[in-house]
């Protein structure tokens, strides 16, 4: 997985401290897939509190994060998110490069870090998707995934037990 | 002699034969047990770490209301219960899958830790709360008969105290607490907070003022989360809602206060149609996902907030499933009430009726019903 672009994007949206989630509800990440004849695109949520635990991004312990410990974690996270979510197709593994960082809040889950990804697959478009991420952490840690193809969309829940997804292969490459 | 007798007078005899103790002797309530079990010395270095780590993310669990804190304790667990299943790591992943509503889960672990140390307070403390909350009273009462005087005098109180509250001597519990919390002035705080909210508790099923006691197991506990909310709970219920919203903690975003400040938002007609999706859309969620974390709490927005009694009494039958305590007694026959059939109350209404739980509040609703 690449690189690309500069780290951040929308750090107005977060200038201000950002209090560590209280969310009551199970760990849950967020992926929205889409493929189409033009390529994939996709677009990664992770709670920073999840990723806090994960990774200890708060490195002055003050239990809250701003937006310089964000940054300067961001290649660890970046280094995490490679290792921890793959796509594939028939012809082998795709590339994927994650774009410019940005902060959501989600009304129950806290300050979310948006990750837009763009994947690139040789000549085919990706049949299988491989989440790993969080569930060393976090055993009930859940991904809710989203997949638009064509005029299709299905949305899947993954799991610590069920890690891997098969894509739908009905848009046109 | 009933068992409940027995258990009463027990309960006198512990209380008389209980040498007196310093406040720094006192055990710590349920998951702590850093003063409750011997020293983790002797323990590999690495086990003991992540033993103490999966005890902060269980209070903090405790102290947030964040489920995820549970979670992150039990994954941190489970590699050293695949080795070896200790006794003090069961503990621990009972305390969790107590705290998740999973209470036969927690029940086989605590059995298993019983087995394995008898004369563990945590594990009988914590079984004998457990049985409580399913409405194993039998059982409940041999846990408390069997805590170590290591256990603590305020300690064996709260046990037998609930106990006695939830068969039918709401008034002698109240004595025994009352009795208890005289007799250890210099107990420790978080204690004292303890007996205070279960004062309160029973105050409310018997039909006195519960605020004094609530108001001191506030101060006791620096303000806990726990007893704001169950502070909120009788406020709101009682139609204070603005004195409600003052007790809650504002940074409590957990389903019990959600849900709870959507009631009094409904008391003061300031209701929000967007909250109130909002919180329906993740009552929905955690169905889809299988949590049953929030019963409870789901039945008492349908029934207060949404007004869907149908759909508010299916819930609270299932809460019944789940567990016993009087507030879902009450809420079950509230929703069977609005909803217009009380026979879907039945099963709680003869456990109720089998052990003598005393709830004015119940006894209001039924009343009422009786006239119509």
């Amino acid at each position: 997985m690449t690189r690309f672009g500069s780290t951040f994007l929308g750090l107005c949206l977060a200038c201000c401290l950002i209090m560590p989630a209280k969310a009551h509800q199970e760990s849950t990440a967020y992926l929205d897939v889409a493929l189409s004849g033009e390529g994939v695109t996709a677009r990664l949520e992770l709670s920073l509190d999840d990723l806090d635990y994960a990774l200890g991004l708060d490195a002055n312990a003050d239990r809250e994060l701003d937006w310089s410990e964000v940054d300067n974690a961001a290649p660890r996270i970046q280094k995490y998110v490679e290792a921890g979510l793959s796509l594939s197709s028939s012809k082998g593994d795709c590339r994927i490069a994650q774009g410019k960082f940005a902060v959501e809040d989600r009304a129950h889950g806290g300050p979310y870090l948006v990750i837009p990804l763009e994947v690139a697959c040789v000549n085919a478009l990706p049949n299988r998707l491989t989440y790993e991420l969080l569930f060393e952490h976090d055993r009930r840690h859940r991904v809710k995934t989203t997949v638009a193809a064509g005029d299709k969309t299905m949305t899947e829940v993954l799991t610590s037990r069920r890690r891997v997804l098969s894509l739908p292969n009905n848009a046109t490459h | 002699m009933s068992p409940w007798n027995f258990a009463v007078s027990a309960m006198g005899l512990l209380l008389m034969a209980a040498a007196p103790m310093t406040s720094s002797a006192e055990p710590r309530i349920q998951e702590d047990r850093k003063v409750l079990e011997p020293s983790l010395a002797d323990r590999a270095g690495a086990n003991a770490d992540i033993i103490e780590r999966a005890r902060d993310l269980i209070r903090e669990g405790r102290e947030t209301g964040d489920p995820r804190f549970y979670s992150r304790a039990e994954t941190l667990i489970l590699p050293l219960m695949a080795k070896a299943e200790a006794a003090d790591l069961l503990v621990l992943r009972a305390t969790v899958r107590q705290a998740r509503h999973d209470f036969y889960g927690a029940l086989s672990d605590l059995d298993k830790a019983i087995n394995t140390a008898p004369n563990d307070p945590q594990a009988r403390l914590s079984r004998a709360f457990v049985r409580m909350t399913i409405g194993d009273y039998n059982g409940a009462l041999i846990d408390c008969q069997s805590l170590p005087r290591s256990a603590g005098q305020l300690v064996r109180a709260a046990c037998f105290g609930r106990l006695v509250s939830l068969t039918g001597n709401a008034a002698k519990a109240d004595q025994v607490l009352t009795g208890a919390l005289q007799q250890m002035p210099g107990a420790a705080s978080y204690l004292k907070a303890w007996l205070h909210t279960l004062r309160a508790e029973i105050s409310i099923r018997i039909g006195q003022d519960p605020r004094p006691h609530f108001q001191r197991a506030l101060v006791l506990s620096d303000n806990a989360r726990s007893v704001r909310l169950s502070f909120a709970e009788y406020l709101v219920s009682s139609g204070l809602s603005h004195a409600a919203l003052d007790v809650l903690d504002p940074a409590d975003t957990s389903d019990a206060a959600a849900v709870i400040r959507l009631r009094a938002a409904v008391q003061t007609d300031t209701v929000r149609s967007d909250e109130v999706k909002s919180l329906a859309a993740q009552f929905e969620e955690d169905r889809r996902a299988d949590n049953a974390l929030h019963l409870r709490e789901e039945a008492r927005f349908l029934l207060d907030v949404v007004h869907a009694p149908d759909r508010a009494v299916d819930i609270a039958q299932e809460n019944w499933a789940a567990q016993k305590e009087p507030e879902d007694l009450l809420l079950l026959v509230q929703a069977a009430v609005a909803a217009g059939d009380l026979t879907r109350a039945s099963a709680a209404l003869v456990h109720r009726d089998a052990y003598g739980i005393e709830d004015v509040r119940v006894d209001a609703v039924l009343a009422v019903e009786q006239v119509r």
